[in-house]
Protein backbone atom coordinates (compact mmCIF):
# COMPACT_ATOMS: atom_id res chain seq x y z
CA UNK A 1 0.00 0.00 0.00
CA UNK A 2 1.43 3.33 -1.01
CA UNK A 3 1.76 6.23 1.40
CA UNK A 4 2.61 8.92 -1.15
CA UNK A 5 0.78 12.23 -0.69
CA UNK A 6 1.74 13.51 -4.13
CA UNK A 7 -1.03 14.53 -6.48
CA UNK A 8 -1.58 12.53 -9.64
CA UNK A 9 -0.41 14.01 -12.91
CA UNK A 10 -3.17 15.54 -15.05
CA UNK A 11 -4.99 12.71 -16.82
CA UNK A 12 -3.84 13.56 -20.31
CA UNK A 13 -1.18 12.12 -22.58
CA UNK A 14 -0.03 15.68 -23.19
CA UNK A 15 1.54 15.57 -19.70
CA UNK A 16 4.21 13.27 -21.12
CA UNK A 17 5.60 16.35 -22.89
CA UNK A 18 6.37 17.81 -19.45
CA UNK A 19 8.23 14.65 -18.49
CA UNK A 20 10.06 14.96 -21.81
CA UNK A 21 11.24 18.48 -20.95
CA UNK A 22 12.45 17.20 -17.56
CA UNK A 23 14.34 14.35 -19.25
CA UNK A 24 16.05 16.62 -21.78
CA UNK A 25 19.88 16.51 -21.55
CA UNK A 26 20.00 20.28 -20.88
CA UNK A 27 16.70 20.79 -19.10
CA UNK A 28 15.44 24.30 -19.33
CA UNK A 29 13.27 25.89 -16.63
CA UNK A 30 11.47 28.13 -19.10
CA UNK A 31 10.44 25.17 -21.28
CA UNK A 32 9.50 22.99 -18.31
CA UNK A 33 7.33 25.68 -16.75
CA UNK A 34 5.64 26.77 -19.97
CA UNK A 35 4.69 23.23 -20.96
CA UNK A 36 3.66 22.25 -17.40
CA UNK A 37 1.38 25.25 -16.85
CA UNK A 38 -0.04 25.09 -20.35
CA UNK A 39 -0.94 21.39 -20.15
CA UNK A 40 -2.07 21.38 -16.52
CA UNK A 41 -4.19 24.51 -16.61
CA UNK A 42 -5.81 23.59 -19.92
CA UNK A 43 -7.16 20.44 -18.31
CA UNK A 44 -9.23 22.63 -15.96
CA UNK A 45 -12.67 23.81 -17.15
CA UNK A 46 -11.75 27.36 -16.08
CA UNK A 47 -8.76 29.08 -14.51
CA UNK A 48 -10.88 30.46 -11.64
CA UNK A 49 -9.88 27.76 -9.12
CA UNK A 50 -6.25 28.80 -9.69
CA UNK A 51 -6.75 32.57 -9.65
CA UNK A 52 -9.48 33.12 -7.05
CA UNK A 53 -7.80 31.94 -3.81
CA UNK A 54 -4.59 33.88 -4.35
CA UNK A 55 -6.41 37.03 -5.44
CA UNK A 56 -8.30 37.08 -2.14
CA UNK A 57 -4.91 36.74 -0.45
CA UNK A 58 -3.55 39.65 -2.49
CA UNK A 59 -6.51 41.77 -1.47
CA UNK A 60 -6.24 40.96 2.24
CA UNK A 61 -2.46 41.31 2.35
CA UNK A 62 -2.45 44.64 0.56
CA UNK A 63 -5.29 46.05 2.62
CA UNK A 64 -3.48 45.10 5.80
CA UNK A 65 -0.13 46.49 4.62
CA UNK A 66 -1.69 49.82 3.63
CA UNK A 67 -3.57 49.94 6.92
CA UNK A 68 -0.36 49.36 8.88
CA UNK A 69 1.34 52.17 6.96
CA UNK A 70 -1.52 54.57 7.60
CA UNK A 71 -2.65 53.66 11.13
CA UNK A 72 0.03 51.46 12.63
CA UNK A 73 0.19 47.73 13.36
CA UNK A 74 -1.82 47.73 16.60
CA UNK A 75 -4.74 49.47 14.95
CA UNK A 76 -4.55 47.24 11.84
CA UNK A 77 -4.61 43.96 13.80
CA UNK A 78 -7.45 45.29 15.95
CA UNK A 79 -9.52 46.14 12.85
CA UNK A 80 -9.05 42.60 11.51
CA UNK A 81 -9.66 41.08 14.98
CA UNK A 82 -6.37 39.18 14.81
CA UNK A 83 -4.96 37.67 17.99
CA UNK A 84 -1.21 38.30 18.03
CA UNK A 85 1.04 35.88 19.91
CA UNK A 86 3.77 37.68 21.86
CA UNK A 87 6.16 34.81 21.15
CA UNK A 88 5.30 34.30 17.47
CA UNK A 89 4.29 37.77 16.32
CA UNK A 90 4.82 37.40 12.57
CA UNK A 91 3.40 33.88 12.02
CA UNK A 92 0.38 34.65 14.18
CA UNK A 93 -0.43 37.77 12.14
CA UNK A 94 0.05 35.90 8.84
CA UNK A 95 -2.15 33.08 10.03
CA UNK A 96 -4.84 35.46 11.30
CA UNK A 97 -4.84 37.36 8.02
CA UNK A 98 -5.26 34.15 6.03
CA UNK A 99 -8.22 33.25 8.23
CA UNK A 100 -9.81 36.58 7.28
CA UNK A 101 -9.05 36.10 3.56
CA UNK A 102 -10.20 32.48 3.53
CA UNK A 103 -13.57 33.37 5.07
CA UNK A 104 -14.34 35.19 1.79
CA UNK A 105 -13.24 32.41 -0.56
CA UNK A 106 -15.70 29.97 -2.07
CA UNK A 107 -15.15 26.76 -0.03
CA UNK A 108 -14.82 24.65 -3.18
CA UNK A 109 -11.79 26.77 -4.15
CA UNK A 110 -10.46 27.12 -0.60
CA UNK A 111 -10.46 23.36 0.01
CA UNK A 112 -8.88 22.57 -3.36
CA UNK A 113 -5.13 22.02 -3.84
CA UNK A 114 -4.96 25.58 -5.19
CA UNK A 115 -6.49 26.92 -1.99
CA UNK A 116 -3.82 25.13 0.04
CA UNK A 117 -1.04 26.39 -2.26
CA UNK A 118 -2.42 29.93 -2.00
CA UNK A 119 -2.40 29.63 1.81
CA UNK A 120 1.24 28.49 1.80
CA UNK A 121 2.30 31.29 -0.55
CA UNK A 122 0.31 33.92 1.35
CA UNK A 123 1.74 33.03 4.76
CA UNK A 124 5.26 32.75 3.35
CA UNK A 125 4.96 36.18 1.70
CA UNK A 126 3.58 37.91 4.79
CA UNK A 127 6.27 36.27 6.94
CA UNK A 128 8.98 37.42 4.52
CA UNK A 129 7.72 40.99 4.33
CA UNK A 130 7.21 41.39 8.08
CA UNK A 131 10.51 39.78 9.05
CA UNK A 132 12.82 41.02 6.26
CA UNK A 133 11.30 44.33 5.14
CA UNK A 134 12.44 45.63 1.73
CA UNK A 135 15.06 42.88 1.57
CA UNK A 136 12.28 40.29 1.17
CA UNK A 137 11.97 41.08 -2.52
CA UNK A 138 15.65 41.76 -3.16
CA UNK A 139 16.71 38.44 -1.60
CA UNK A 140 14.11 36.41 -3.47
CA UNK A 141 15.07 37.81 -6.86
CA UNK A 142 18.86 37.56 -6.57
CA UNK B 1 15.83 36.41 17.14
CA UNK B 2 12.07 36.90 17.35
CA UNK B 3 10.54 39.73 15.36
CA UNK B 4 8.63 42.11 17.62
CA UNK B 5 5.47 43.99 16.67
CA UNK B 6 7.54 47.15 16.27
CA UNK B 7 9.94 45.33 13.91
CA UNK B 8 7.07 43.88 11.89
CA UNK B 9 5.52 47.33 11.52
CA UNK B 10 8.83 48.91 10.49
CA UNK B 11 9.51 46.12 7.99
CA UNK B 12 6.06 46.36 6.41
CA UNK B 13 6.36 50.13 6.01
CA UNK B 14 9.87 49.79 4.59
CA UNK B 15 8.72 47.17 2.08
CA UNK B 16 5.78 49.26 0.85
CA UNK B 17 7.87 52.45 0.69
CA UNK B 18 10.59 50.75 -1.35
CA UNK B 19 8.56 48.39 -3.57
CA UNK B 20 4.97 49.65 -3.41
CA UNK B 21 1.85 47.57 -4.04
CA UNK B 22 3.43 46.20 -7.23
CA UNK B 23 6.29 44.75 -5.20
CA UNK B 24 3.93 43.02 -2.80
CA UNK B 25 1.98 41.58 -5.71
CA UNK B 26 5.20 40.48 -7.43
CA UNK B 27 6.44 38.63 -4.35
CA UNK B 28 3.11 36.98 -3.53
CA UNK B 29 2.37 35.88 -7.10
CA UNK B 30 5.91 34.59 -7.57
CA UNK B 31 5.64 32.57 -4.35
CA UNK B 32 2.27 31.21 -5.45
CA UNK B 33 3.34 30.28 -8.98
CA UNK B 34 6.43 28.58 -7.58
CA UNK B 35 4.26 26.50 -5.19
CA UNK B 36 2.00 25.68 -8.14
CA UNK B 37 4.97 24.60 -10.26
CA UNK B 38 6.38 22.42 -7.48
CA UNK B 39 2.95 20.85 -6.95
CA UNK B 40 2.64 19.78 -10.58
CA UNK B 41 6.31 18.86 -11.02
CA UNK B 42 6.10 16.50 -8.03
CA UNK B 43 3.05 14.65 -9.28
CA UNK B 44 2.85 10.90 -9.60
CA UNK B 45 1.89 8.73 -12.57
CA UNK B 46 -1.70 8.63 -13.71
CA UNK B 47 -2.12 5.59 -15.98
CA UNK B 48 -3.06 4.98 -18.69
CA UNK B 49 -2.30 8.53 -19.88
CA UNK B 50 0.83 9.15 -17.78
CA UNK B 51 2.92 6.10 -16.92
CA UNK B 52 5.88 7.80 -15.24
CA UNK B 53 6.21 9.76 -11.99
CA UNK B 54 6.99 13.40 -12.76
CA UNK B 55 8.54 13.72 -9.28
CA UNK B 56 11.07 11.01 -10.21
CA UNK B 57 12.11 12.91 -13.32
CA UNK B 58 12.56 16.04 -11.25
CA UNK B 59 15.48 14.37 -9.47
CA UNK B 60 16.73 11.76 -12.00
CA UNK B 61 17.82 12.61 -15.55
CA UNK B 62 17.00 10.83 -18.81
CA UNK B 63 20.04 8.56 -18.39
CA UNK B 64 18.93 7.47 -14.91
CA UNK B 65 21.57 9.52 -13.12
CA UNK B 66 20.50 11.33 -9.94
CA UNK B 67 21.02 15.09 -10.19
CA UNK B 68 23.48 16.52 -7.68
CA UNK B 69 21.83 18.57 -4.90
CA UNK B 70 23.46 21.76 -6.27
CA UNK B 71 21.98 21.11 -9.72
CA UNK B 72 18.53 20.58 -8.21
CA UNK B 73 18.79 23.79 -6.19
CA UNK B 74 19.96 25.69 -9.29
CA UNK B 75 17.04 24.31 -11.29
CA UNK B 76 14.60 25.37 -8.56
CA UNK B 77 16.11 28.85 -8.61
CA UNK B 78 15.72 28.97 -12.41
CA UNK B 79 12.11 27.84 -12.06
CA UNK B 80 11.52 30.56 -9.50
CA UNK B 81 12.92 33.19 -11.87
CA UNK B 82 10.58 31.94 -14.60
CA UNK B 83 7.68 32.13 -12.12
CA UNK B 84 8.62 35.72 -11.41
CA UNK B 85 8.49 36.52 -15.14
CA UNK B 86 4.99 35.07 -15.27
CA UNK B 87 4.01 37.04 -12.16
CA UNK B 88 5.18 40.22 -13.89
CA UNK B 89 3.07 39.34 -16.95
CA UNK B 90 -0.01 38.97 -14.75
CA UNK B 91 0.76 42.33 -13.09
CA UNK B 92 1.08 43.93 -16.55
CA UNK B 93 -2.32 42.54 -17.46
CA UNK B 94 -3.84 43.85 -14.22
CA UNK B 95 -2.35 47.28 -14.94
CA UNK B 96 -3.79 47.33 -18.47
CA UNK B 97 -7.18 46.51 -16.94
CA UNK B 98 -6.68 49.30 -14.38
CA UNK B 99 -7.21 46.83 -11.54
CA UNK B 100 -4.04 47.43 -9.52
CA UNK B 101 -5.59 50.28 -7.54
CA UNK B 102 -8.65 48.19 -6.71
CA UNK B 103 -6.72 45.23 -5.33
CA UNK B 104 -6.93 46.31 -1.69
CA UNK B 105 -10.71 46.65 -1.85
CA UNK B 106 -13.47 44.01 -1.90
CA UNK B 107 -13.33 44.02 -5.69
CA UNK B 108 -14.07 40.30 -6.15
CA UNK B 109 -17.69 40.96 -5.22
CA UNK B 110 -18.08 42.58 -8.65
CA UNK B 111 -18.57 39.78 -11.22
CA UNK B 112 -17.13 41.95 -14.03
CA UNK B 113 -13.94 42.48 -12.05
CA UNK B 114 -13.76 38.79 -11.16
CA UNK B 115 -13.97 38.03 -14.90
CA UNK B 116 -11.11 40.46 -15.64
CA UNK B 117 -8.99 38.80 -12.95
CA UNK B 118 -9.56 35.46 -14.66
CA UNK B 119 -8.44 37.01 -17.94
CA UNK B 120 -5.32 38.41 -16.31
CA UNK B 121 -4.32 34.88 -15.27
CA UNK B 122 -4.94 33.44 -18.75
CA UNK B 123 -1.36 34.37 -19.66
CA UNK B 124 -0.30 31.33 -17.60
CA UNK B 125 -1.78 28.98 -20.17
Amino acid sequence: MGTSRAAKAPATRRWNAVIGTLKAPERNANAVLNVAFSVALNTLPTISPVSAPIVFGVSEGLRFAVDVRERGLDSAVKREAIRVSEQYVVPSISSGLWDVASSKIDPQYLNSPFGRLAELAFKKTMNQVMSKGAEALAKETE
Amino acid sequence: MTTTKADAEKNLREFLDRHGKDGFLRLLLTNYLFELAMYYLHSEKNPPAVKEDTSYRFYVDGKERVYKPEAIERFKLDLRKECEKKALLIIENLKKMQLIEKLDTDFMADPKVAELIREAFESLT
